[in-house]
């Protein structure tokens, strides 16, 4: 079915901005339409996944682009993941302005999408700067700030300008890349015989990483991440969280990896090294926060460090554990970061110290939440524990053994500071002072429950995302084309940048 | 393109012109009264002008000439407006000075 | 030794049409004030005038597209990139005609908008210049008429602003004009294409130096830019509009054309080296001082600054397609810049008002269109998609890139993240929940500005999405 990329991508927005211009009181049947797209979009992405992409072409010149979306063996899982964690957050909204809220998280979804559709890097860094707005727009208009209500957008700013920064170096590094190589519509293609020169190739990956770091994060690019989780309402963290913060990774595995092996060998060091300092940094900081979604986000940068690592270990089994693991990741923090919100909704408090004793009265709640810890901090036989088993036999064939050893560590020490969440809001003492609870209603477990199935499913049997990602993985890291360019007469780098140009002209 | 004679060398033109169009500068820049700044910008054109003429005998081209004429016109022009905007921001000041105008802050 | 003088032949009259017909506009609009009645017919007469003769300018402007020819030996070069800056400037004045209905009282509209008529008929000749007194001709009748508007309102800011802007103005058209006479001596000739084909020489590259100054001046870039933030302020808010684009179009006009068609290629870099620095500082320091203002109007002119270096970086290294860039980015900014001053004169009862940043409060709750439409242009501003600044910003990177200017690139996306800081200060502003007793609210009544936001909005997305046919049809420099 020709089209339905490009619909995946341009519906959701689309629909965003009907939903903005309905009248004042369509709240709940914006909300409701909002779920209806998120629902079709799961349905539709996994119905047709053999559908083949959408280009229209762009540019012509200074370089060659394309409106290129396709289905991609990384991006396919990621993308449902995607549309479901949407469906889970929107399906139990509860909010003031409910159309807005919304339309924007509509935005979000197929800026997003957008994302881990797009096959050209111009239209990939569209949508990386496009997806920013949206968060912003929910930090402002519905955040939880710390400080009150005066402090509002404080950690919106923080995240904008961080992730702007990151994502401006992104655009200049398509420019050059595009200059250089005559096009940009290359991700996912596998005649497109990327060649960077030396010169060049370590500045325009020196941007896209940098991008890809802040993203993710990375110590010490994480500085934003604390207090924009923190701030962001729990359904749209969910959606950062779980998807947002795994398009710098994504960036490297269909960007680093192909067309700039040689820089990311030469990187290697500096990035396990920066992956094991937020590997570890996240774990031990997550043990020490108060604040339940705190917790949850130290405990990501550590995770997500160790993603990076494996995809820095140009290791076939460790990138394919790398995409288990992401889209594992992704279902268990927006499935915590959701049951967090709920807590927080009935309590109206997230610290630790004063939670408590919340698992007596509520069962569904304790085990909601309960499902969650355990994906995350690796039981056997949920997703979680696949994706670090891969990752770690992974490494260890790669030869760095000694890494997977440190990571040993943070995984030990993320069962103490998940069972330490668990207890803290679960067991322990009734706060006797705290309002009146209810259980899990039927519409918050119909929003987690997507979430919890799917970690179980891919814990049980992760074949479906690792055999795809195991053969992109190979085509990416298999025999390294031997390098050609170097038998070429050595043009000077701006000369033969004039002549990619001038090719297109 | 042999310059057609000068009784005085052309180097002495140019100074002068140079001389009037840096005297108009400092006097913009220096002077405080709006009427003074105009006539310093009038020596700053016609120091073009003289500029432009000398050019034009040296190169044998009335494009020169022409332009000094154009030039002359348009600062006449330019003067009747300054003067006016003069007349309209000072109409209630006893004396004119661009330092007492300073709603703005530039 | 200079050329015969050519006859006057009728397609060189036929090049200066647009022109005639927008001038004869304004002397139209005015005669017929005189037969009105008081009232406020009289100020919708006078803008339908000129909106006929804008508009039949500018079909006629288009039809020369594709038709170069030097008209007036050389005068005035008809067609090539002429026409599209042309066609912005014209649409500019339509624009900000629109905005307020006219300007000033209604006895007073008929000379404004004449007077607005003939500065356009200015920036159109800069655009078409192609010797030193068809420029020094249209800066000056762009900027006499400029005088006047600006000092056009009852109020002392607005009159200060008229000094102060005529005082700075007319100094630095004594610097252009003393440039040209020294670039005259340097070659024999008024024409621009005489410049490259003579040898060097010291006065011709004093002459550029001066001449660029002036330019400079007029475009506002960072040294020279002192007047802008306060004549902008001072100015009624359709004066401002029209400003921040008209004398950007033909300033742009003029330096393409020095740049690429004047200057001979030996010596080019070295006397515009300083252009691009001057370039790179303006993006820096406007896009800086941007972040303390709080008048929009203050605003919005010390972000024209921080983007009229984007503009000019894209010249760097003269390739033939950093010139379209420029255009390009130019007619991006033209749409999103009045994009921007129509949402702010629906904001205000008075067009001769001012606004403050405050206003914006809560703005995405009260009137979420406005808020909409005002976030778009300011994410376009920003550089950000779907917009035509996100890919102006693309094409301009990518020609500083390609012509070796590393440096002016980085610098711009310094600048870049600077400005996200400015404009997402009213964005954050518009969608922050606040209490409404404390927002000053006022409402215009005038229904044109929407008109002007709808037609921007579409052009912004237009060219953001799809800007492979309109950067493709901007011609070539010469």
């Amino acid at each position: 079915m020709t089209g339905l990329v490009t619909a995946l991508v341009l519906g959701p927005i689309l629909v965003g901005f009907v939903l903005y211009a309905l009248p004042k009181g369509a709240d709940a049947g914006a909300k409701w339409a909002g779920v209806a797209v998120a629902a079709l979009a799961v349905a539709l992405t996994l119905g047709n996944p053999h559908t083949p992409d959408d280009s229209v072409p762009w540019l012509a010149r200074p370089f060659g682009a394309a409106f290129h979306f396709g289905f991609g063996a990384i991006s396919y899982w990621i993308v449902v993941l995607l549309q479901v964690a949407t469906f889970s957050a929107l399906v139990a909204l509860r909010a003031t302005r409910l159309r807005e809220y919304t339309a924007q998280m509509l935005v979000l979804l197929g800026a997003m999408t957008g994302v881990f559709l797009a096959k050209d890097l111009l239209l990939f860094a569209l949508f990386w700067d496009l997806m920013l707005v949206p968060v912003f727009l929910l930090m402002v208009g519905w955040g939880l700030p710390g400080g009150g209500p005066r402090r509002a957008g404080t950690a919106a700013w923080r995240y904008l300008i961080y992730n702007l920064a990151g994502g401006l170096c992104l655009l200049l590094a398509t420019a050059a890349f595009g200059i250089v190589h005559g096009s940009t519509d290359v991700i996912g293609n596998p005649d497109a015989h990327v060649v960077i020169g030396n010169v060049w190739g370590a500045w325009i990956f020196a941007g896209f990483a940098f991008a890809f770091l802040v993203k993710t994060p990375v110590f010490p690019f994480h500085t934003w991440m604390p207090a924009t989780y923190g701030e962001l309402p729990p359904p749209v963290v969910a959606v950062v969280s779980g998807i947002q913060s795994k398009a710098g990774l994504y960036g490297f595995i269909v960007i680093g990896l192909p067309f700039f092996a040689e820089q990311m060998r030469a990187a290697t060091p500096l990035v396990v090294a920066l992956g094991i300092i937020s590997l570890l940094y996240g774990a031990f900081t997550a043990l020490a926060q108060s604040d339940a979604k705190r917790v949850v986000a130290y405990s990501s940068l550590s995770h997500l460090g160790l993603i990076l690592i494996a995809i820095f270990s140009f290791d076939q089994v460790a990138i394919a554990g790398a995409v288990v693991y992401i889209v594992a990741h992704g279902l268990f923090s927006a499935a915590l970061f959701l049951v967090l919100g709920y807590v927080e909704e009935r309590e109206e408090t997230r610290s630790l110290q004063r939670l408590g004793g919340l698992g007596y009265g509520n069962p569904r709640l304790a085990g909601a939440l309960v499902f969650a810890a355990l994906a995350a901090l690796g039981l056997p036989g949920l997703a979680g524990f696949a994706g670090e088993l891969l990752i770690l036999t992974g490494l260890y064939h790669a030869g760095f053994g000694a890494v997977a050893l440190i990571a040993l560590v943070p995984i030990v020490v993320a069962a103490a500071y998940m069972l330490r969440l668990f207890q803290g809001i679960m067991n322990g003492p009734k706060v006797a002072d705290l309002p009146e609870r209810r259980d899990l209603t039927w519409i918050e477990g119909l929003a987690v429950a997507p979430l919890v199935l799917g970690f179980i499913l891919l814990g049980i049997d992760p074949a479906p995302v690792a055999g795809l990602a195991s053969d992109a993985a190979r085509a990416l890291t298999g025999p390294q084309t031997p390098v050609s360019h170097r038998a070429q007469p050595r043009r000077s780098e701006t000369e033969s940048a004039y002549v990619a140009a001038d090719s297109v002209r | 393109m042999t310059p057609s004679a000068f009784a005085v060398p052309i180097e002495n033109y140019i100074g002068l012109s140079a001389v009037i169009f840096f005297l108009g500068v400092t006097g913009v820049i220096v002077r405080r009264n709006p009427l003074i700044m105009l006539m310093s910008i009038e020596l700053m054109f016609n120091a073009a002008n003289l500029a432009l003429i000398t050019f034009a005998k040296a190169w044998v081209n009335a494009a020169g000439h022409i332009f000094a004429f154009l030039v002359i016109t348009v600062a006449a022009a330019e003067a009747a407006i300054g003067l006016a905007i003069v007349v309209v921001v000072f109409r209630r000041a006893a004396h004119v000075d661009v330092d007492e105008i300073a709603t703005l802050h530039g | 030794m200079s050329p015969p003088i050519p006859y006057v032949n009728s397609a060189d009259l036929h090049a200066l049409l647009p022109t005639t017909v927008i001038a004869a506009a304004g002397l139209l609009a005015l005669v017929v004030d005189l037969f009105m009645s008081a009232g406020r017919a009289r100020r919708w007469i006078a803008v339908a005038i000129a909106a006929a003769g804008l508009v039949i300018a500018g079909v006629l402007t288009a039809q020369q597209y594709g038709h170069s020819y030097p008209a007036f030996g050389g005068a005035y070069m008809q067609g090539g990139f002429a026409v599209v800056l042309g066609e912005i400037a014209i649409f500019a004045t339509l624009v900000s005609l629109g905005l307020g209905i006219g300007i000033g009282r209604d006895d007073q509209v008929a000379g404004t908008t004449a007077i607005v008529l003939w500065s356009t008929c200015g920036a159109l000749l800069m655009a078409g210049a192609g010797n030193l007194m068809m420029i020094f001709l249209g800066l000056e009748l762009l900027s006499l008429g400029l005088y006047c508007l600006c000092a056009m309102s009852v109020r002392s800011a607005a009159r200060e602003s008229g000094l102060k802007y005529l005082l700075l103005s007319s100094m630095a058209s004594g610097f252009l004009l003393y440039g040209m006479a020294l670039l005259f001596g340097g070659t024999g000739s008024v024409a621009l294409a005489a410049i490259s084909a003579a040898p060097p020489s010291p006065l011709i590259a004093l002459g550029a130096g001066l001449f660029l100054v002036g330019i400079a001046f007029k475009l506002s870039l960072v040294p020279f830019h002192s007047w802008t933030p306060d004549v902008y302020e001072g100015a009624p808010l359709s004066v401002t509009a029209y400003m921040s684009v008209v004398t950007k179009a033909g300033a742009l006009g003029v330096l393409g054309r020095f740049a690429y068609a004047a200057l001979p290629p030996a010596t080019a870099n070295a006397i515009l080296l300083p252009v691009w620095t001057v370039a790179a500082i303006s993006m820096i320091v406007g896009n800086l001082a941007a972040l303390q203002q709080i008048d929009m109007k203050r605003l919005l002119a010390y972000s024209g600054i921080g983007q009229v270096g984007y503009i000019v970086a894209a010249f760097a290294g003269q390739t033939p397609l950093g010139l379209r860039y420029a255009i390009f980015y130019l007619a991006a900014y033209t749409f999103m810049n009045l994009g921007a001053f129509a949402v702010v004169a629906l904001m205000l009862k008075d067009a001769d008002g001012s606004l403050g940043v405050g206003a914006f409060a809560g703005l995405a709750y009260r009137r979420p269109w406005l808020a909409a439409a005002m976030t778009f242009f300011l994410l376009s501003l920003a550089g950000l998609p779907p917009t035509a600044g996100f890919t102006g910003k693309i094409l301009i990177l990518a020609s500083s890139v390609g012509a070796g200017y590393w440096w002016l690139s980085v610098l711009l996306i310094a600048g870049t993240a600077i400005s996200v800081y400015v404009y997402f200060k009213i964005v954050r502003a518009m969608f922050v929940r606040v209490d409404e007793a404390h927002v000053r609210a006022e409402r215009s009544t005038n229904p044109l500005p929407w008109i002007s936001i709808a037609v921007c909005a579409a052009a912004v997305f237009v060219l953001g999405i799809y800007p492979l046919a309109p950067s493709d049809i901007i011609p070539l420099a010469k």
